[in-house]
């Protein structure tokens, strides 16, 4: 945890060291299951010597089951065909304040874009972002099966990628270290782009452009989450959580699905780690804070800390505990005062309180991960980096 | 001057046919990449802000088995099954089951989830083959109304299986669910097509449910 934390502290740090560029890539719309135009944009700064070049490298093909070759059967997380590289090139001439380096697809069906990006600066000092890959256009909706002397098609929806960081993978170990967190549309969304849409400014505050402490941690750890769109078929209401095909067979290869709505109903979540799901309402003016309480849910098994609501934990540590005793060997533990173990209410769960706001209590966006839920997320990521989120 | 009827036909002909014209050029020959096979793909140049130079690099195909993309999903997947479950009370039931190649940090025993959860096993020939654990969602968290403890909820998870399974058996300590189901629904379009398949189980469907 205290690594985690210093982390933290030192990213900002290093980022702002004289000489070295900082670099931000991302691409606009994130998804949408249908033609439009893409944009993938990088921004650059170096204030001391200038910006000299900015380098976006991909690869663009066609989405696929990855099935298609003897024996193969389909895949829910896909693959690609008919592929192409490409590298743009962005020279400037060592320019001081923030350059951008912009590059136009236009997205057709079953698109599947790959890109990772670099950045320049006069006197050679480097930066660059992992590759990133990304759908868009009309999903598949059937897949090949060849049997040999038999070819079978079969209705298949992939999981449809909005962020997935697609490193090469490391040795041999089962790669664990990314928190895939997955989005369907409930049944009341009016269109599948009202889905998309909604999405968009959720995702958006949450992992890239934010400047409210209740991100800043899932900010400063986005390359450990993935971001997946899936197609319809969840249905919530209240605590009430269904998923009919093609959207439940999908939603298994997620660590947390959160179903977004946009009728009025009382937001719930499981509260579980490594394949629990929620809902949130997208219509709301702070629906990224609440998708992010939620997700404290049923992605990280933290409890609610305020009066009334679901005073549970799993988390590790637990932010909610059932005894103050408990509360304060806890505390201990995680080198937190014991004097800030206080009940919640009279519901005979206890927390540790510093006083400030924080996310599983308070619906300010100035909240953040504080105590034993800002050390249980910290696990979590730990968790992560070490090659097993879950 | 007043045009003849002829002549008006022959200019309304000629814009019509400039008209579609300059539509299909507007669709096809918006992109400026300079690359046939990148233009293909969609890709457009690029613009550098700042009066900087972008410019477009030639690309290349990329093959299936180059594609990092296709390299990451081989490494990290294995044949297996999706099953949609679900719990109420003491019953299981099986919502749907699909064959599929399937992430591998999912299909573990020993996964992390704390709390309630929901072990599943697949058995070929009465043998246990394959096992993995999701969070049972029993517990929820319902804004402004409290713990909300659901005894019917709905499980997904992914199994691995390089071979076709005869049941999975489904224990929730939860709610003491303890029930076996039978999955050859997963294999059933396969085996229509070729009942020399591997795919296609040998042997009966589920163990006798306590």
């Amino acid at each position: 945890m205290r690594h985690i934390l210093a982390v933290v502290v030192l990213i900002p740090l290093f980022a702002g060291c004289a000489g070295t560029p900082r670099l931000s890539a991302i691409h606009n719309p994130l998804y949408r299951a249908e033609n439009h135009n893409s944009t993938i944009s990088v921004r650059a700064t170096e204030t001391r010597d200038g910006i000299a070049s900015i380098r976006i490298d991909g690869v663009i093909g066609e989405l696929t089951a990855c099935s298609g070759a003897l024996g193969a059967i389909p895949s829910i997380i896909p693959c690609r065909r008919a592929a192409s590289s490409f590298s743009a090139v962005c020279t400037y001439a060592n320019v001081k304040t923030e350059v951008t380096c912009s590059l136009p697809i236009s997205v057709t069906a079953r698109r599947l874009i790959t890109y990772s990006t670099s950045v320049r600066s006069a006197r050679n000092r480097t930066a660059s972002s992992g590759p990133v890959t990304y759908a868009g256009g009309a999903p598949i909706t059937q897949a090949p099966i060849n049997l040999g002397s038999i070819n079978l098609t079969v209705p298949w929806e992939t999981a449809r990628p909005v962020i997935w960081r697609t490193d090469a993978p490391s040795g041999n170990t089962n790669r664990a270290d990314k928190i895939d967190f997955g989005f369907v549309p409930d049944a009341d969304m009016p269109t599948y782009r009202a889905f998309t849409d909604d999405m968009q400014p959720l995702v958006l505050p949450l992992f890239h452009a934010d400047t409210n402490p209740y991100s800043g941690l899932t900010r400063a750890f986005r390359n450990l989450f993935n971001i997946w769109a899936g197609p319809a078929g969840a249905d919530g209401e209240g605590c009430t959580r269904t998923f009919a095909a093609p959207a439940s067979t999908v939603r298994s290869v997620f660590d947390g699905t959160v179903i977004l709505h946009r009728n009025d109903f009382r937001d719930c979540a499981s509260i579980s780690l490594g394949g629990g799901s929620g809902t949130t309402q997208t219509n709301l003016g702070d629906a990224a804070w609440v998708l992010l309480h939620e997700a404290g849910h049923f992605l990280f098994g933290l409890g609610d800390e305020y009066v009334g609501g679901g005073n549970v934990s799993v988390s590790n540590p637990k932010n909610v505990v059932s005894s103050k005793s408990i509360c304060e060997s806890t505390s201990t533990t995680h080198s937190l005062p014991t004097s800030q173990c206080a009940q919640i209410g009279t519901s005979g769960t206890w927390r540790n309180d510093d006083g400030q706001a924080t996310t599983m209590e308070d619906r300010v966006l100035s909240s953040d991960w504080r105590t034993l839920s800002g050390r249980a997320m910290g696990n979590r990521f730990s968790a992560c980096t070490s090659g097993a989120c879950y | 001057m007043n045009p003849s009827p002829t002549r008006n036909l022959g200019l309304i002909v000629a814009f019509v046919l400039a008209a579609s014209a300059s539509a299909a050029w507007a669709q096809v020959g918006t992109l400026n990449s300079g690359n046939p096979d990148l233009d293909r793909q969609g890709v457009d140049a690029p613009i550098a802000s700042h009066g900087g130079k972008a410019e477009l690099l030639p690309g290349e195909p990329v093959t299936e088995a180059d594609d990092p993309v296709n390299r990451l999903v081989n490494s990290e997947t294995v044949d297996g099954l999706l099953l949609t479950i679900t719990i109420d009370g003491a019953n299981a039931t099986l919502d749907s089951a699909t064959l599929a190649r399937v992430p591998k940090r999912l299909a573990r025993a020993d996964r992390d989830v704390q709390g309630d959860s929901v072990e599943v096993s697949g058995f070929v020939d009465g043998q246990e083959v394959s096992r993995t654990v999701v969070p049972d969602n029993v517990l929820n968290a319902s804004e402004g109304e409290g713990l909300v403890r659901t005894t019917r909820r709905q499980i997904a998870l992914a199994l691995a299986a390089d071979r076709p399974l005869d049941f999975v058996l489904v224990r929730a300590a939860a709610t003491g669910v303890d029930v076996s189901l039978d999955v050859r629904s997963a294999y059933a379009r396969i085996c229509e097509a070729d009942r020399g398949s591997p795919w296609c189980p040998r042997t009966a469907g589920a163990r006798n449910t306590p």
